[in-house]
């Protein structure tokens, strides 16, 4: 029996049956609040119609291969934001390309939105908003510590052997383990979340959707000016909660079985810990001129944290901040979170594994023949992964250029481009000007927002994944096992 | 090598260095009294280019075999004495402020073309004509270093650039690099003097002929004119397209193309490359000027403007800082390709985008297949995985450097789009930048710290980035007593180059 193509058809279905049941409950819930239902009703027939049958053509004891395991993931990638995009378009306010677009930001864990007036929003959008980033979010974490260290992508083979689950076994039962363990995490982390922003003072709806979205380093927000509204006291709850979100998810899990310790020793953690709190005195400083020292605080901290942990939450427009800060918040958004959260961006383990081997060069200028090994932390940095690393970082340079100047072609001036790129590509949300925190990407050309919904994949995806696509060898077709 | 004699052969090179920049000094002196400008600025610098000059040269040793950290130590030093020295004349001649003196001369022998000048009513024609002449001198001085001196440092890939010249490909400095010195320096002469003839031809005056030749070739950008070639008609620009396209081409593959194997340069993989960018984007920037000026106009400029940022010239056809967003992002683009390798020109170069490109099309392909053994290839060759790393770090150092300048620049008080540009064209050694720093307006209006910022950074890239960082790392601060003691953890061989053998 030829099994090719199995495995991923079975995972796939599985996701189109997970998302067609949070669906339908949406579907219900819209009935008890008297909005329209019925966007999500089709959604969810549309899903269960797709998943049904994928799950039972497929296979789950089934090995994929490289190439099988990676059009699942770009298949899953795609085809969950294009269900997800139906309750905007029927019942709610949004045309396709835009639906696709607050969609495809949604399960992306951006945060970029194309709402232009949050009052004509059904609570249950909001809601809905909400969970399809806390999907990504446990949906990409699950990836990137169980299956990617496997398909040894941009790098990750690396940053991941600490993951919970068997290190090298079969890719599914490790990824049955560790999405058991990481999802025990996530939604202990969301419930206190949750429950922290209620006791803080927020009403229930909106503690629960922005829980949603804060654990998952998503920053869809159901206020249309995100914290700027809130008491002071829920921004430093926040603070608190994105912290966990841009850590390394497995290495909570561990510290929470036990083994505290593990924490400091993660050379990624501490850079992280530092990335923060440099950037959040840096803004403070900047911001105390014109906002006076407490609040200066609460909005340099609120803003380092939310952008760096790429989750886009505003605390304020900080669009309209000066230069100097606008400067801060870009290198931020280049850093990005840790690997093995559901943050975005470069992610600091990569910064770090790049320096490293920038300084080795640079003493090689002196000494050309010394072999002086790269290392993170205690363990030694093997070649492939450095390889794998600065080719990750040059295409998402590159793609960044690209799409900053193909922005600029569409029309937009240069720092709403450059922003816009960024801020999709980083899986952040608002970028400056135009996109800034209480603005919108709906003015944007179409093709532009066409363009941003590829870049928001793209990024989520580690960009690699998307770009092997591209290449000549993906479409030779297979040769196949000689049949006996 | 016997004790004592370290540390002499960078004296030597800086000593030499002074003493050609007062031979021609005293020329210049000669040429002021002709033409009636003030001869003592050249003078009193030429005093004190053979006061400095003559005792290191004294002092120094040609004949050894340089360490690494000689040979880094005297370019580094070359590059710092000679602009400090070429502040003078602007000082006495044309009382500019130290700062801005440096600013001016260190663009010049950078070859970068970014100035402090905001009066240009007030130079006089002779220091116009020095100005051209040390970035002339700073084009040639670096492709002699890079052809002679680094393929051995290896240096940010430069290893691999040289590896089909004429010239020094082991180990050892042979006599056989005074030949690709030599021929490379006649075949400067000899496109500069037919840059002049041909910029003659077209309209321009003899002065003004001989000044932009000067720094076409040296793929430089000053000019004794406030707005640069915008004063000029449209014959004298083409010319100046056909000149800065030849002075971004590696100087040995011409060398050997005007020496009987023109098809050499069709077969150089980093020539078609350069060639296929320049006729793109040229074609691109037509197309985005062609509302604000019809047809051939549009060309014109088009095609001007993108090989003169391309090749980091620097030189304005037209005031591009006005010109629509999509055409300046466009110059910003080129302004981070850069020449090719082995010419005159700054920015990363064609070559080392191809090798990142091999590189990251190769990982790609192994997303796929990641036990797939594959040689990098740029063309028919081969690329070695350390030049592979050299080149990457280089390309990290360097953004990371266009960054952080741009980045305190901001702090400083700048506009986003004038610091990150600022930063990136001195980096890259263009010279104009967008906004404030716009090819109609000067540097002289930043901050003090923001143009000594700038001065390093045209410094930094011109010497390839790795080189001045190594400044910054312990080691290089760690002289070594022998018997060397080694780093724990690390297993390494004897420095190379160090004639400490038995």
């Amino acid at each position: 029996v030829n099994d090719r193509g199995r495995y991923g058809t079975h995972l796939i279905g599985l996701a189109c049956l997970v998302l067609g049941a949070s669906l339908a409950l949406f579907a219900l819930l819209a009935v008890a609040l008297a909005e329209p239902w019925q966007g999500f009703l089709a959604a969810a027939l549309a899903a269960g119609l797709i998943g049904g049958p994928l799950v039972a053509l497929g296979r789950s004891d089934h090995e994929p291969s490289r190439r099988e395991a990676l059009v699942t993931v770009l298949v899953a990638w795609a085809l969950v934001p294009l269900l997800g995009a139906v309750p905007y378009v029927l019942g709610g306010p949004l045309g396709p390309i835009d639906a696709l677009f607050e969609s495809a930001s949604g399960f992306t864990t951006t945060g970029a939105t194309v709402l232009t007036d949050f009052d004509l929003v059904a609570r249950s959008l909001f809601l809905w908003r909400g969970l399809t980033q806390w999907i990504g979010g446990i949906g990409i974490i699950v990836l990137f510590i169980a299956a990617f260290p496997q398909l040894a992508i941009a790098g990750r083979q690396l940053f991941m052997t600490e993951a919970p689950g068997p290190e090298q076994g079969h890719l599914l039962p490790r990824l049955r383990v560790t999405a058991l363990a990481i999802l025990g995490v996530y939604g202990g982390l969301t419930v206190a979340c949750a429950m922290a922003y209620a006791i803080a003072g927020m009403d229930p709806f909106d503690a629960v959707a922005n829980a949603l979205t804060t654990l998952s380093a998503g920053g869809f927000s159901p206020a249309a000016r995100s914290f700027e509204d809130y008491p002071s006291l829920l921004s430093w709850v926040a603070v608190a909660f994105m912290l966990f979100a841009g850590a390394n998810f497995a290495l909570l899990y561990r510290a929470v079985v036990g083994r505290p310790l593990v924490l400091w020793r993660d050379p990624e953690l501490r850079a992280y810990l530092a990335v923060l709190l440099l950037g959040a005195l840096g803004l403070t400083a900047l911001l105390a001129a014109d906002h006076g020292w407490p609040e200066a605080l609460r909005h340099g901290f609120f803003q380092a944290f939310s952008i760096t942990t790429s989750t886009g939450y505003a605390s304020a427009d900080f669009a309209a901040w000066s230069p100097g800060a606008h400067g801060v918040l870009i290198v931020l958004m280049l850093i990005g979170g840790s690997a093995g959260s559901a943050a975005g961006g470069v992610k600091v383990v990569r910064w770090l594994i790049l320096a490293k081997v920038t300084s080795r060069e640079v003493r090689h200028t002196m000494h050309p023949r010394a072999v002086l090994p790269v290392r993170l932390g205690s363990r030694l940095v093997p070649d492939d992964v450095i390889r794998a690393v600065s080719a990750f970082i040059t295409l998402y340079v590159a793609l960044l250029v690209v799409t900053s100047v193909g922005l600029v072609l569409l029309g937009s001036d240069e720092v709403t481009a450059f922003s816009a790129a960024l801020a999709t590509l980083g899986n952040i949300g608002p970028g400056l000007a135009a996109v800034g925190p209480m603005a919108h990407y709906s003015d944007l050309h179409p093709l532009a927002k066409g363009w941003l919904t590829f870049t928001m994949i793209a990024g989520r995806l580690e960009v690699v994944t998307v770009f092997v696509v591209f290449t000549r060898n993906w479409w030779r077709r297979p040769v196949r096992h000689v049949r006996w | 090598m016997p004790r004592g004699r370290r540390g002499r052969f960078a004296p030597f090179v800086v000593g030499t260095g002074l003493l050609a920049l007062t031979a021609a000094l005293l020329g210049f002196t000669l040429y002021a009294t002709i033409i009636g400008d003030p001869r003592q600025p050249f003078l009193v610098t030429a005093g004190l280019a053979a006061a400095i000059g003559v005792p290191l040269r004294r002092f120094g040793r040609s004949g050894q075999e340089p360490s690494r950290r000689e040979a880094l130590m005297g370019v580094l030093l070359l590059w710092t004495l000679v602009p400090l020295v070429g502040i003078v004349p602007y000082v006495l001649g044309a009382g500019m402020s130290p700062l801005n003196a440096l600013f001016e001369s260190m663009s010049g022998f950078t070859a970068t073309g970014a100035t402090a000048i905001a009066d240009f009513g007030a130079i006089p024609a002779a220091l116009f004509m020095w100005r051209a002449f040390t970035q002339w001198v700073g084009g040639i001085g670096i492709v002699v270093v890079f052809v002679a001196v680094f393929p051995q440092l290896a240096i940010a890939g430069r290893q691999i650039f040289h590896a089909e010249l004429p010239g020094p490909t082991e180990d050892r400095f042979t006599p056989r690099l005074r030949n690709t010195a030599l021929a490379v320096l006649a075949l400067y002469v000899g496109l500069s003097a037919a840059c002049a003839f041909a910029y003659t031809l077209a309209g321009m005056e003899p002065y003004a002929a001989v000044a932009h030749a000067f720094t076409t070739v040296a793929a430089a950008g000053f000019s004794p004119e406030a707005r640069s070639f915008e004063a000029y008609g449209i014959a004298v620009d083409w010319v100046a397209i056909a000149f800065m396209t030849l002075a971004a081409v590696n100087f040995a593959l011409l060398f050997r193309a005007f020496m009987g194997s023109p098809r050499d340069l069709w077969r150089d993989p980093e020539l078609r490359t350069y060639v296929l960018i320049v006729l793109l984007a040229g074609t691109v920037l037509s197309m985005h000027l062609r509302p604000l000026y019809g047809g051939p106009e549009a060309m014109r400029h088009g095609f001007f403007q993108t090989v003169s940022v391309l090749t980091t010239t620097g030189y304005a056809s037209a005031d591009f800082d006005a010109w629509p967003d999509r055409a300046r992002a466009t110059l910003v683009l080129l302004m981070f390709v850069g020449g090719s390798a082995g010419s005159a020109a700054g920015g990363i170069k064609v070559m080392r985008w191809l090798i990142i490109g091999a590189h990251t099309m190769r990982e790609i392909h192994r997303a796929l297949h990641p036990r797939a053994v594959l040689p990098l290839r740029v063309g028919p060759r081969t690329i070695p995985e350390d030049v592979l790393r050299a080149v990457a770090a280089f390309i990290t150092l360097y953004a990371g450097l266009v960054t952080l300048s741009a980045t305190l620049l901001i702090y400083l008080g700048e506009d986003f789009v004038t610091a990150f540009t600022a930063a990136a064209a001195t980096v890259g050694n263009v010279g104009p930048g967008l906004g404030n720093v716009g090819p109609m307006a000067s540097y002289a209006n930043l901050p003090p710290l923001g143009r000594g910022l700038l001065i390093f950074n045209m410094f930094a890239g011109r010497l390839e980035i790795v080189t001045v960082f190594v400044l910054f790392t312990l080691r290089w601060w760690r002289f070594p007593r022998r018997p060397e003691r080694r780093p724990r953890a690390t297993a390494e061989p004897p420095e190379a180059g160090v004639g400490e053998r038995p």
